[in-house]
């Protein structure tokens, strides 16, 4: 069959499996970039539809993960172009129940901690929102953020560092205020 | 108050809000091969948009190449022939395999549709660089290319001096057949074409390229686009 030569083996039931192990993330940094968490479920469904779309130029040799998660928040990126609404990030309900935890290196962290550090994300624009998110909450590389952002792991480190400086301002304004 | 927001407390916070952010569940989001062949009146609309630019298409004069498909850029050449370019350039390297049976599947094509046409069950299936899914033959060196309709590229054919597609009756909502070999323009690629069965379902664009003649061709579509 001369087709074959030419072609990979693929199966939207693979892929869907595969990008299921990475709707976590993928909700999470829609939720991210929109600044709130309705429409984030959108926003990943169109995506996991134009990454279905775009396999065929996808490249096998590199990581999966940050390949989908860039489709993601480019697209949530157009949905937050179009919808033009303000951050408004919040805590899942249940966490205000238990308002003071240890964590594993010993660092206390109280439910005002976490409420200060969320509202100097909110003020914050979304290109730092999208790489703090990145680093802080999906614990990626700076290789694979670069994937995400497009851009070299040496911008990445810098971008880090200036969005982690204007959020420390924030949180010193929010203290002061 | 710099010494509250330490370098390490600030990393440590942070992971902490990533872990406990409000986010929607992955409970609502559809599985892929269901979303991937699902109506929707976006899709539809746009699938018309498509026929109205390929019927605008068609007026255009253009002169197609005869020889690789780098010279269809040029788009300056005096005649086209149906060689053995015309064939292999709409199923190259660009395309994607994916499994057969998931790939009726996932443009809801009836299995015993197919069966019961001169083709019967497609020899191989692929996804082009424009999305959709392409199922393809030996007999007849023939594809079907199966599209949504929403995926953002328009395909337009652009046709030998003097040449339009012609309206067919009763293969799906609207149908259109071209007899020669012609120029296929997508945002992805230029390519060359052979003979083209086109038409429109509720939700889907099709269009089968074969060497089959017209007439099976066209009992083919009839087949495969009847309700």
């Amino acid at each position: 069959m001369r087709y074959e030569a030419t072609i990979r083996r693929l199966d939207p039931n693979a892929f869907d499996a595969r990008v299921r192990q990475e709707l976590a993330s993928a909700l999470r940094l829609a939720t991210v970039v929109l600044g709130s968490p309705e429409g984030a479920d959108d926003v990943v469904q169109v995506a996991m539809e134009r990454a279905w779309s775009a396999i065929a130029r996808y490249d096998v040799e590199r990581p999966f993960r940050p390949w989908f998660l860039r489709i993601v928040a480019n697209t949530a990126r157009n949905d937050r172009r179009r919808r033009g609404r303000q951050a408004d990030l919040r805590l899942r309900a249940e966490r205000e129940r238990e308002p003071v935890e240890t964590s594993a290196e010993d660092v206390v962290i109280t439910d005002l901690d976490r409420r200060h550090v969320l509202a100097g994300l909110n003020r914050l624009d979304v290109d730092d929102r999208l790489v703090i998110a990145l680093r802080y909450f999906e614990h990626l590389s700076e290789v694979e953020m670069g994937d995400v952002l497009q851009c070299a792991p040496g911008t990445v480190k810098s971008r880090l560092a200036r969005a982690r400086a204007r959020l420390r301002r924030h949180l010193e304004e929010l203290a002061d205020g | 108050m710099a010494e509250r927001w330490t370098d390490h407390r600030l990393d440590v916070v942070l992971a902490d809000v990533g872990e406990h952010l409000d986010v929607p569940t992955a409970a609502n989001l559809d599985p892929l091969p269901a979303v991937i062949a699902l109506p929707s009146r976006r899709r539809r609309w746009i699938a018309v948009a498509a026929l109205v630019l390929l019927v605008i298409a068609g007026l255009v004069v253009v002169a197609p190449a005869r020889e690789t498909v780098a010279r269809w850029f040029g788009l300056r050449i005096e005649e086209i022939d149906e060689d053995e370019a015309v064939v292999t350039a709409t199923f190259g390297e660009d395309v994607t395999a994916l499994d057969v049976d998931a790939a009726i599947a996932a443009v809801a094509l009836d299995p015993a549709r197919l069966d019961g046409t001169p083709l019967g069950r497609p020899d191989a299936a692929g996804i082009p660089p424009e999305g959709g899914v392409l199922l393809a033959w030996e007999r007849g060196e023939t594809t079907l290319w199966v599209r949504p309709g929403d995926d953002g590229s328009i395909v337009v054919k652009r046709l030998p001096e003097g040449e339009q597609g012609v309206r067919v009756d009763g293969v799906g909502q609207t149908a259109v057949l071209f007899e020669r070999a012609h120029v296929l323009a997508t945002p992805s690629r230029r390519v060359a074409a052979g003979r083209v069965l086109w038409w429109l379902t509720e939700d889907q664009e099709l269009r089968l390229e074969s060497d089959l003649d017209a007439a099976t061709m066209i009992a083919i579509g009839a087949a495969l686009g009847a309700p």
